[in-house]
């Protein structure tokens, strides 16, 4: 299982990457935000740890969404 | 997924190119067919918040742009008031890019449409621009943010988006409210008619392609990614070859219209364009497209960009063209102005300084 999150800071990307990180998910990557999920030009973080609402986001995460094919499936959101 | 990123980018990137060649066959001034700085700096002039008189008319491609943002995203349903990011902050950052870009001579667009017209200057600018860039992701990579935004009342964020019907019409009677420049690049105007069409369509395309002409730097420097990249690309390759068609192809560093050739102002205005925009999260052009969707700091920032622009030309800050000896590549006049260099290294010390107020020494391991 594939997820990407969306942040409403750099730093806010920057910090769950290594949140992520600490929790093993080595293949943890950061990539610019899909033009589909996000209107600012940020950044997001790609990672296939299983989503825990309650250790990965913070006040800076935007949205959390699973990658089924080439659909986005929104699966957290702090809008 | 990421090819139709691309493909967006590209063809905004083209719009872009075409747009700054043509506009410029229609009126609009020497290597200006499109300069969101100077653009906003003459929309300023018009405004009579400054009074150079070379200098004032209300663009209507800033219109067309904001407003062609702002309807897309109305009709995507992507309009979404969102603010409270550090705005006095983002103010200053606004004011003091337009500093960089006016002791430069031009924005981050008008520096790739130098570029493309064989105005060396530029390509010299571009080395400051991506300096500028790479000092601003030193400061993402330790942790610098302004701060995240909130929901806010969709009528913040509608406010300078709807203010442009208001400013296009009284643009349309030529109000005399106004004021309109008689000679030099104020009076140089493409038929406003043109000018909104292509501006409006141009407005739609960045919106949906998300193009940022820092953005595009960044995420090469910093994740690697091209996708935004192909957009400057695009705008350079497009306006070269019309460019060539056109005949208005010159390679050199001298007799460049509306340009210098102090290379060493010209790299750190632009220095301060690039870090300003990497530290405000995009470039002037993306500032436009952001306020339209509703985004409040950036409305904050282009505010920032106005106001910085007012300031420039009354306190001398604002460069001027080379002067030539008659016949020669000998400069007499124009160029930077001591007190533009001096508020160039000024705007470089503040924003370093707010680099490393807003930097957050240790990324958060554990959730806040």
């Amino acid at each position: 299982m594939h997820y990407i999150a969306t942040f409403y800071t750099h730093f806010g990307a920057l910090s769950f990457l290594k949140r992520l990180r600490d929790l093993g998910d080595s293949e943890a990557a950061m990539m610019p935000a899909p033009r589909r999920l996000s209107v600012s030009c940020g950044s997001a973080v790609r990672f296939s740890l299983d989503f825990d609402e309650t250790t990965m986001p913070d006040d800076d995460t935007e949205s959390v969404y699973r990658i089924e094919k080439d659909e986005y499936i929104e699966v957290f959101s702090n809008r | 997924m990421k090819k139709k990123n691309i493909i967006a980018v590209v063809v905004t990137g083209v719009l872009l190119g075409f747009a700054g060649v043509f506009l410029m066959t229609k009126g609009n001034p020497g290597n200006m067919g499109f300069c969101i700085a100077c653009f906003l700096r003459d929309t300023a002039g018009a405004l009579k918040l400054h009074t150079a008189p070379v200098v004032q008319y209300v663009r209507p491609e800033i219109i067309g742009f904001i407003f062609g943002s702002f309807l897309i995203s109305l009709i995507t349903r992507e309009f979404r008031a969102r603010g409270g990011s550090s705005p006095l902050t983002r103010f200053f950052l606004g004011f003091m890019v337009m500093i960089g870009a006016l002791v430069f001579l031009g924005c981050p667009l008008r520096m790739v449409l130098r570029m493309a017209a064989g105005d060396l200057n530029a390509w010299i600018g571009l080395v400051g621009f991506v300096g500028g860039i790479f000092i601003g992701t030193l400061f993402l990579r330790k942790g610098f943010s302004l701060g995240r935004t909130y929901e806010k009342n969709p009528l913040e964020g509608a406010l300078i988006p709807v203010l442009q019907i208001p400013l296009f019409i009284m643009l349309a009677v030529s109000s005399p409210l106004l004021a309109f420049s008689e000679k030099g690049p104020g009076s140089m105007h493409a038929s406003i008619w043109i000018s909104i069409a292509l501006s409006l369509v141009i407005g739609i395309a960045a919106q949906r392609s998300r193009i940022c002409q820092a953005g595009g730097f960044r995420d090469l420097i910093m994740l690697k990614d091209f996708h935004l990249f192909w957009g400057n690309a695009a705008i350079l390759g497009v306006a070269l070859v019309y460019n060539l068609i056109n005949k208005s192809f010159t390679l050199s560093l001298y007799h460049q219209p509306v340009a210098h050739s102090q290379w060493v102002w010209n790299i750190l205005g632009m220095v301060v364009v690039g870090l300003g925009s990497v530290l405000l999260g995009g470039c002037p052009m993306r500032q436009l497209v952001l306020t339209g969707t509703g985004n409040v700091d950036s409305g904050i920032t282009v505010l920032g960009l106005i106001a910085g622009a007012a300031f420039a030309h009354n306190f001398g800050l604002a460069s001027g063209p080379d002067a030539y000896e008659e016949g020669t590549n000998v400069v007499t006049g124009g160029g930077t102005t001591p007190n533009g260099r001096i508020a160039v290294i000024v705007c470089l010390v503040i924003m370093l300084v707010i680099g490393i107020a807003y930097t957050k020494k240790n990324l958060k391991s554990k959730k806040a």
